[in-house]
């Protein structure tokens, strides 16, 4: 008898890999780890992984800001307060 | 015959309809050649080629010479009013659905238009509806407001109504806009092609206080705009002009007056009553308001130090030459739009400086001689300065006047041009002076402070001079202008790239004031440097430089004093040597005091210095005017305006800086580090992405690659931890806070000298200061946060140039990033501030080089898992970056455990007992007891003790007790 599960290989890189491994602690959408770079995974995970990856994406992305009256005049808006709030 | 009267008759309705559809068409022009633009993209996107090429002419009559009985012209006609024919059904469905897209786009451009182009006054204004206009996802779209002059590609900027300028580097007349622009407006971003400028009050301000009038600005950017003024920037001019730099705050033979030539300016300032209450009465009988006559301040103006050098006189030649190009060509330019103007006068901009003598109208009637400088402006040489600079006598000022009213010209326009009337002033009291300061700002006429050091008699003047074989270069000389422009000087801020020769610009300062100097510095290191750099360049006696540090305390203040912020500002329990001196440092009247890394001012720590020097005129010097908070602004009213900004591509290609390739060199984490960064919390993951082993290969590998060529490497990480971990992998020598100032200097020197040390690795206190010429290649591997600041500084670190012309670039700049980490967010931020310099990051995403070549630091997983178990077992604080009140914190306790502080002050006099040498010897009393006699003292104790009289009784219990004992 043959068991036949229908799957998504997903071929990686080694952090993003780690990166679905944490997710998988609480989805679990993994069927199987084959080696460092390729998983198994389940069919309805596929949005929810590019979703995550979006997201890690919006994270590291910094893109450049508009120059203007925001930033040199201090009373005008002040748009770039969350990068500010950083340091 | 039928077909001729039917031609006709067809004819005669073809012109009628013709007629009509004129009329529509009049109404609905650009409609319709739109719409026929669409059909030919259409046509040309179906058939591939253009079917009619008549289409979009909207004269009808050449379609119909043709044979009416010929079905195409019946055709075409009917293609005029929108094809009704079937056999395009499907056509004219895409074609409806094109024609309102294009409807809604329209609706939606001439709704934003109607919004964005009523003249905005506020400056909050613009921004809200800036912001409104990108909100719409149509972007701001300035076409259909500014109208383009017809010779615009002769003219060199763009001027936005929200204050944006953008200036083409490739311009003939890009030099000469340049050095109005930097005096005018702030730059913001300046690489190869396109330079972007911003109109700010604080730049306006700047540009006042150099001597540029509201007119003469608007004048000048109007001539160079390749658009019309919009009005809202006309405004903007009018608004933060009108009111700086209408009042002066002057010392003038060591009094305080607040000088104006304006006399109702000083009447408003003093229907206030603080500062009425500030003003010293005048005596009875006497006038309103002081007077001073502008032509005492011109006489006064003699040559500057640095201007006697040969290689001055040179520049100078050049400069009139290129100045006299410049009219020209402008004039040549300005020819036809004379018309437009209604008064026939030119204008030229200054060629290099922007000491704002910008001509005044120019007379064709013999009044030519009038437009003098303004009263002691007659500065330095090099500046335009017009022909006469003693100011004419009253009857030809009436004269002058006679005929600009003649010319229809506003007499007050041509008044507020001319300078020679007289300086109105009042006198208010030296203690209330900040009082007065302050209500003027809240007043909106902020006070200019000039001093004049010339003039000075109280003030001692000290013996200092620039050495002769000094040589300036010509943006410091441009730098030093702006700030000693009409013979006094101004206090701000200069700008000068990291290893650009800022010490010299302090030190000229220095020489050009000869009154008393204090120098802050951000720490000893640099208190040592300036020192150097002052014996260097002047000559001054050496005994006349005093440091005053945690280390050196002398007991006078010399002419120069060197010390640091901390120093100053500290709050704490100090020596009383510190108290002593500190307090001398306050009772002096300094002539001048500079800043140096002035950005730290604003920090609350620091801005307690200013409270407690008191100077006449105050210079800050930095490489990077930028701040991550808001304060930055502050610095304006703390010290003064931003005098000038160098452009650093302009002196890369000039030969001052280093060529630097800059790299941002990519590392993948691995799988274990990242699964821990995935989990952890923000400190963690500091640590985590610090010690990627790919980066700590990466790093070993081009320290590598870069010694074996020789080059000098400095590694800078801000992390502790991970600096000192891979300063023992890599076996290398590191500074960090807690190193001593000794081995600091040691591990300094060998690095300079020894050809077996090439690499040397740094924490955040590298950032600043620390001279070290010699370093070529800087790899950094852990930075703070997004700090654009110290981005910049740490480049600053090998921006001195190279000899080594056979290379394209001779300095080199990695920075290494750990990808899928916030490191990549914050490494994109950091670079921010050198991009607008014109340094463009290359990524290197990829070494196969480093394949083939093993690490030996990490060279297995097994160190790499030790490397992770560290990191797991270090603290969270390991990680944390040394803030500067940590730093303090340090400081302060190890100066208390080194110093022991005396609980009985010592008090240092001279007195005689020092004189004769005796003032450190302690001496102790030894009583001879003559209760105890000599026989029955032991033979041991023959040498004299210490008897205390309390125990007198117990001595003599005791002796009596041994001879009863002996007895």
């Amino acid at each position: 008898m043959v068991h036949a599960t229908k799957g998504y290989l997903v071929r990686c890189d080694v952090p993003m890999k780690q990166l679905l491994l944490h997710l998988d602690r609480e989805e679990h959408f993994i069927i199987c780890d084959l080696d460092e770079k390729h998983l198994f995974v389940k069919e309805d995970a596929l949005s929810l992984i590019q979703q995550s990856v979006e997201a890690l994406y919006d994270e590291v992305y910094y893109g450049p800001q508009e120059p203007g009256p925001r930033r040199q005049r201090a009373g005008a808006s002040t748009g770039t307060g969350t990068q500010e709030s950083l340091d | 015959m039928d077909v001729g009267v039917e031609s006709a008759a067809v004819r005669r309705s073809v012109r009628t309809r013709k007629r009509s559809l004129r009329a529509e068409e009049a109404a609905l022009d650009e409609e319709l050649l739109l719409e026929h633009l669409d059909d030919d993209i259409e046509d040309i996107l179906r058939y591939g080629h253009d079917e009619d090429e008549t289409e979009n002419d909207l004269d009808y009559e050449a379609e119909f010479v043709t044979d009416e009985a010929d079905g195409k012209a019946v055709q075409r006609r009917s293609r005029g009013k929108r094809r009704p024919s079937d056999a395009d059904t499907d056509r004219s469905a895409v074609r409806d659905a094109a024609a309102e897209r294009r409807a809604a786009v329209l609706q939606a451009e001439s709704d934003a238009a109607k919004t964005c182009f009523r003249v905005p006054t506020d400056l909050a204004e613009i921004a809200a509806l800036e912001q409104a206009q990108l909100a719409t996802g149509l972007g701001v779209d300035y076409a259909r407001a500014l109208h383009l002059k017809p010779d615009h590609v002769q003219r060199p900027i763009w001027v936005l109504p929200n204050g944006r300028i953008f200036l083409e580097a490739f311009s003939p007349l890009y030099r000469q806009a340049s050095d109005f622009l930097v005096a005018v407006a702030e730059p913001y971003s300046r690489p190869e092609w396109i330079h972007e400028y911003l109109l700010t009050p604080y730049s306006l301000y700047a540009a006042v206080s150099v001597g540029l009038e509201t007119e003469a600005i608007q004048t000048v950017l109007e001539r160079l705009s390749k658009t019309e003024l919009p009005l809202s920037v006309v405004k903007l001019i009018d608004k933060c002009t009108r009111t700086y730099g209408k009042a002066k705050l002057v010392l003038h033979h060591n009094r305080y007056y607040v000088q104006s030539p304006y006399p109702e300016v000083l009447r408003f300032l003093l229907q206030d009553e603080q500062i009425a209450r500030a003003r010293v009465q005048p005596a009875e009988g006497a006038e309103e308001f002081g007077r001073i006559r502008s032509e005492a301040l011109a006489a006064q103006a003699d040559v500057l130090p640095w201007q006697n050098k040969p290689q001055h006189k040179e520049h100078e030649a050049e400069k009139t030459m290129a100045r006299e190009q410049l009219i020209e060509q402008l004039e040549r330019q300005l020819e036809d739009d004379t018309a437009n103007t209604n008064s026939n006068t030119s204008m030229s901009t200054t060629s290099t400086d922007d000491e704002a003598d910008l001509r005044l109208p120019q007379r064709p009637t013999g009044t030519t001689g009038k437009h003098a400088t303004s009263g002691g402006r007659a500065g330095p040489k090099f500046l335009l300065s017009s022909s006469s600079s003693q100011a004419p006598p009253r009857d030809d000022e009436e004269r002058a006047l006679a005929a600009a009213r003649e010319l229809g010209l506003d007499a007050t326009m041509f008044a507020e041009q001319t300078r020679f009337r007289d300086l109105l002033s009042f006198e208010v009291h030296p203690m209330e002076v900040d009082q007065v300061k302050r209500r003027c700002l809240e007043l909106d006429y902020p006070l200019l402070e000039e001093y004049d050091f010339r003039n000075d008699t109280v003030n001692p003047s000290i013996v200092i001079d620039l050495k002769p074989q000094t040589r300036i270069r010509p943006y410091q000389e441009k730098s030093l202008a702006k700030m000693f422009g009409n013979g006094r000087a101004r206090s701000g801020v200069i700008v000068l790239p990291c290893g650009a020769g800022k010490t010299l610009v302090g030190v000229t300062a220095c020489c050009t004031i000869k009154k008393t100097c204090l120098i802050l510095c951000t720490s000893a290191v640099s208190v040592e440097q300036w020192r150097h750099q002052l014996l260097l360049w002047s000559t001054i006696d050496e005994q006349r430089i005093t440091r005053f540090t945690a280390e050196q305390r002398p007991n006078v203040l010399g002419d120069i004093t060197i010390t640091t912020y901390t120093m100053v500002a500290f709050g704490g329990r100090r020596s009383s040597e510190s108290e002593r001196l500190l307090q001398q440092i306050r009772e002096r009247e300094w002539g001048l005091m500079i800043l140096d890394e002035v950005h730290v001012v604003p920090a609350n720590m620091f801005r307690k210095v200013l409270g407690i020097v008191k100077a006449h005129s105050k210079l800050g010097l930095t490489a990077t005017l930028v701040r991550e908070d808001l304060l930055i602004t502050d610095i304006n009213f703390l010290i003064g305006p931003k005098l000038y900004e160098a452009n650093w591509l302009d002196l890369q290609r000039q030969g001052y800086l280093a060529t630097v390739q800059c790299a941002e060199v990519w590392c993948p984490m691995t799988a274990e580090f990242y699964r821990e960064y995935l989990q952890r919390g923000s400190a963690k993951r500091r640590l985590l992405y610090a010690m990627n082993p790919t980066k700590y290969r990466t790093c070993e590998f081009l320290m590598k690659f870069h010694e074996a060529r020789g080059d000098k490497v400095i590694i800078f990480s801000d992390n502790i931890f991970a600096l000192r971990y891979y300063a023992t992998l890599l076996r290398r020598p590191f500074i960090y806070g807690p190193t001593s100032q000794t081995e600091r200097m040691r591990i300094l020197t060998q690095f300079q000298r020894n050809p077996v040390c090439n690499t040397i690795m740094l924490s955040k206190v590298g950032d600043t200061s620390i001279d070290l010429p010699e370093a070529n290649v800087i790899i950094q591997i852990s930075g703070q946060y997004g700090s654009r600041r110290q981005e910049a500084q740490r480049l600053g670190r090998i921006l001195r140039p190279k000899p080594r012309p056979d290379q394209n670039f001779n300095a080199f700049y990695y920075s290494l990033v750990s990808t899928d980490t916030s490191e990549v967010y914050f490494a994109a931020k950091r670079q921010q501030f050198l991009i607008d310099q014109g340094y463009a990051f290359k990524v290197i995403a990829h070494i196969p080089e480093m394949e083939t070549s093993p690490s030996t630091g990490m060279p297995d997983k097994e160190s790499e898992l030790n490397a992770l178990a560290a990191v797991l077992a270090a603290e969270d604080a390991e990680g944390a970056d040394t803030s500067l009140a940590d730093e303090l914190q340090r400081r302060r306790l190890a100066q208390l455990a080194n110093a022991p502080v005396p609980k009985a002050r010592r008090v240092v006099h001279t007195s005689t007992q020092s004189l004769t040498g005796a003032g450190n010897l302690l001496y102790g009393e030894f009583t001879h007891d003559d209760a105890v006699p000599a026989a029955s003292v032991p033979p041991m104790l023959e040498r004299r003790v210490v008897q205390h009289p309390l125990f007198r009784r117990r001595r003599r219990q005791q002796a009596a007790a041994t001879k009863r004992a002996n007895d």
